[in-house]
């Protein structure tokens, strides 16, 4: 049978490649195997027992962890839509490398969000209560639909590389016809919700400080989704390249750094004035610990950026795009979970959340699944290998 | 305490005109510049829906209102005392002390005219009822917790202990304003500090209590305005922010996120027509680029 076959090439193609491996990479692969493992028994775990007694989420802090970092691999993973913008809209064709490996990020990102969101419903057996209910004015609502749509627009986009790998021109070709129309919708779709996380905040004025409360919330969230995905396609490449022995595409990296520039001036620019107009400028020098957050965040996610793409030896090396690329994403970690928390919440006593040891394991393990399966996709299929002829 | 009416008035900063544009230009072709812009929950004759005022000068805090409410709700006892509502406690007593008095405040959902739960419920599990009751679907509820952020009451409740969780919160005792009976904890208060009739009737009998003891009172209805105003108001004799009351402006509290769910549809539609633009330009270059170097 065809399936067996394609099992067994997968299987004899996963013992051969590990067996080439050398002994850090064999390290690195099993300690992501049993992280990723460790995760999902305590996901599972979790599942069983319920929210109370495995997360230190409580009435006055409802959402945690598990949705800071959903919220935050949102953005991640707009680097799929950022880079078929880059190659497929704007027709940059000086990219196209980083395009396939960008869209495998996507689809595992959010696959992964999906899964914690899963894990972090009080009603995990109700998931799909949005598709008969709606309430359209909900920010979340729409962001539930735009993800089920945009996953399953990633999943074809990623289609072709299985099928390319597994040579079958008929079903390629089907693909191929619609990937642009395809493409476009996914983007727009992602424009709705990368946006739209920005307006979840909106619906908290009393929770929300003005540090970060802003009319121009949806559009803040828009830019740095784009800016983080640059970086992220960054990020991705070098780490990816090495993990699987190849020389990236300085060029086209040391391009998105400069691209990324722009946007991060501009979000820069929008952020400033919002500040000035609404005279929100004097939190910015208290620095308490929501001051203090404010600034890892600006300092980090866009200044560092700003600063270091623009010069020339930072783009043509390595280890510059790394650490920019680096700082950029943990920026952006800041910039996602600080709103979360910079308001005391309206109970009548005090209560405060760090998350419990089974917060970080499930979503370590998450990460490291997603990790994992990165690499092992990244082996089993042509993503670092050229299209025969572009769509 | 400046800061913190600093910081709701400006959370409650209605769209100007600068910052739509500002929006509309960062939308695609400012095609986002539309007039009109709806308002999202549905207007609801606030009169005439059900209202329950608390006189804070009379509560004695006995806590009689406590007991009603578990016993018709039939919600369990709490094994330790506790100091906020719970999934099993939808109202509660508490003591404030000022420098001079001791006072009581009762807490429970405050069935807000523009509720923030009802406004951000993925799948409008919670509604505002004309009746006046916010009430809740727990068959439709997917436990995403949002309408616990969006509550500025810190009202809704989760069974965090259950390994599947629901919402839990007073309901207004809809089922027995159905059946023409005031909501339990009404009936049962020994000393009038609650009293149930309409809004418009509950906010006449504020103002005039207060008209008539100007000295008892401070000239304050909570929640007459208050996120666009409650059905369950109060006054006091001494500020509300010091029974533990959040200082809100006056606009619906999900105001700024209904303003924008609106433009949903044509930030979809126009940024697909604009990225079809953008790929037909880039195509044609490219394409003409091709045939010159040929
Ligand atoms: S007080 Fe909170 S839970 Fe009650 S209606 Fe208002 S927003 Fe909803
Ligand atoms: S927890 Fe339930 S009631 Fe609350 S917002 Fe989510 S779906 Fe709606």
């Amino acid at each position: 049978m065809e399936l067996r076959a394609v099992a067994h090439t997968v299987i004899h193609t996963t013992r051969t490649e590990f067996e080439k491996l050398s002994k850090k990479g064999k390290i690195v692969l099993v300690t992501l195997a049993a992280l990723a493992g460790l995760g999902i028994v305590t996901g599972i775990y979790r599942l069983l027992v319920g929210l109370g007694s495995t997360t230190n989420l409580s009435d006055a802090y409802p959402w945690g962890l598990w949705l800071g970092f959903d919220f935050t691999l949102i953005a991640f993973g707009g680097t799929a839509f950022t880079m078929a913008m880059v190659v497929h809209v704007f027709n940059q064709e000086k990219y196209h490398s980083v395009l396939r490996p960008a869209l495998l990020t996507g689809f595992l990102g959010y696959i992964s969000v999906l899964v914690i969101l899963l894990i972090d419903l009080g009603r995990p057996d109700r998931f799909w209560g949005f598709i008969p209910y709606a309430n359209v004015h909900s920010p979340l609502f729409e962001i539930c639909w735009c993800i089920l749509i945009y996953t399953t627009v990633l999943a074809f986009e990623v289609a072709p590389m299985v099928f390319e790998r597994l040579n079958q021109p008929r079903t390629l070709r089907i693909f191929r016809a619609a990937i642009i129309p395809v493409t476009i919708v996914g983007i727009a779709v992602s424009t709705c919700h990368q946006s739209t996380l920005g307006t979840i905040y909106l619906a908290l004025p009393a929770r929300t400080h003005e540090l970060w409360w802003s009319w121009v919330m949806p559009i803040l969230y828009y830019l740095s989704a784009i800016g983080m995905g640059l970086s992220a396609a960054i990020l991705v490449m070098l780490v990816g390249s090495k993990a699987l022995g190849r020389e990236p595409d300085m060029e086209a990296l040391g391009g998105l750094g400069k691209i990324s520039v722009w946007i991060w001036v501009a979000y820069l620019l929008l952020r400033i004035e919002d500040l000035l107009m609404t005279g929100d400028l004097r939190y910015m020098t208290t620095l308490d610990s929501r001051g203090t957050r404010f600034w890892v965040e600006i300092l980090l996610m866009v200044v560092t950026p700003i600063v270091l793409y623009s010069i020339r030896n930072v783009r043509t090396s390595k280890v510059g795009l790394l650490w920019t690329a680096l700082a950029v994403t943990l920026g952006l970690g800041f910039n996602r979970f600080n709103p979360m928390f910079s308001e005391r919440p309206p109970v009548p006593i005090e209560v405060s959340y760090f998350p419990s040891l089974v917060e970080f394991i499930v979503q370590i393990g998450v990460l490291a699944a997603a990790a994992l399966a990165w690499y092992v996709l990244a082996r089993l299929l042509p993503i670092f290998e050229p299209e025969h002829q572009h769509a | 305490m400046s800061d913190k009416t600093r910081k709701t008035a400006s959370a409650n900063r209605t769209l100007t005109r600068r910052e739509m544009l500002k929006l509309a230009g960062a939308s695609a072709g400012g095609l986002l510049l539309q007039p009109g812009i709806a308002r999202a929950s549905e207007e609801i004759d606030p009169d005439n829906g059900a209202s329950i005022l608390f006189d804070a000068t009379l509560c004695v805090g006995c806590k009689s209102c406590e007991e009603a409410c578990k016993e018709w709700n039939h919600l369990p006892e709490e094994p330790a005392p506790v100091d906020d509502m719970t999934a099993n406690t939808w109202t509660l007593v508490r003591q404030y002390e000022s420098e001079t008095i001791e006072l009581y405040r009762k807490y429970q959902c405050m069935h807000c005219l523009h509720p923030g739960c009802v406004s951000v419920c993925t799948v409008g599990a919670l509604t505002k009822t004309p009746e006046g009751p916010v009430v809740y679907d727990s068959s439709k509820c997917i436990g995403c917790r949002y309408c616990q952020y969006a509550c500025p009451f810190g009202v809704p409740k989760f069974e965090w202990e259950k390994a599947l969780g629901l919402i839990r919160k007073c309901t207004f005792c809809a089922d027995r304003l159905a059946d023409g009976l005031e909501p339990a904890c009404v009936s049962v208060c020994p000393v009038g500090a609650l009293a149930f009739g309409t809004r418009k009737e509950m906010l006449e009998e504020a103002h005039a209590r207060i008209d008539q003891n100007p000295n008892q009172y401070i000239d304050h209805v909570y929640g007459e305005f208050e996120a666009g105003g409650t059905s369950v108001l109060y006054i006091s004799s001494i500020p509300f922010s010091a029974l533990g009351f959040p200082t809100l402006g006056n606009q619906p509290i999900a105001h700024a996120s209904e303003t924008l769910s609106v433009f949903t549809p044509l930030l979809l539609t126009s940024t697909i027509a604009v990225l079809s633009g953008i790929y037909w330009v880039t195509k044609r270059r490219n394409a003409i680029r091709e045939s010159k170097e040929e």
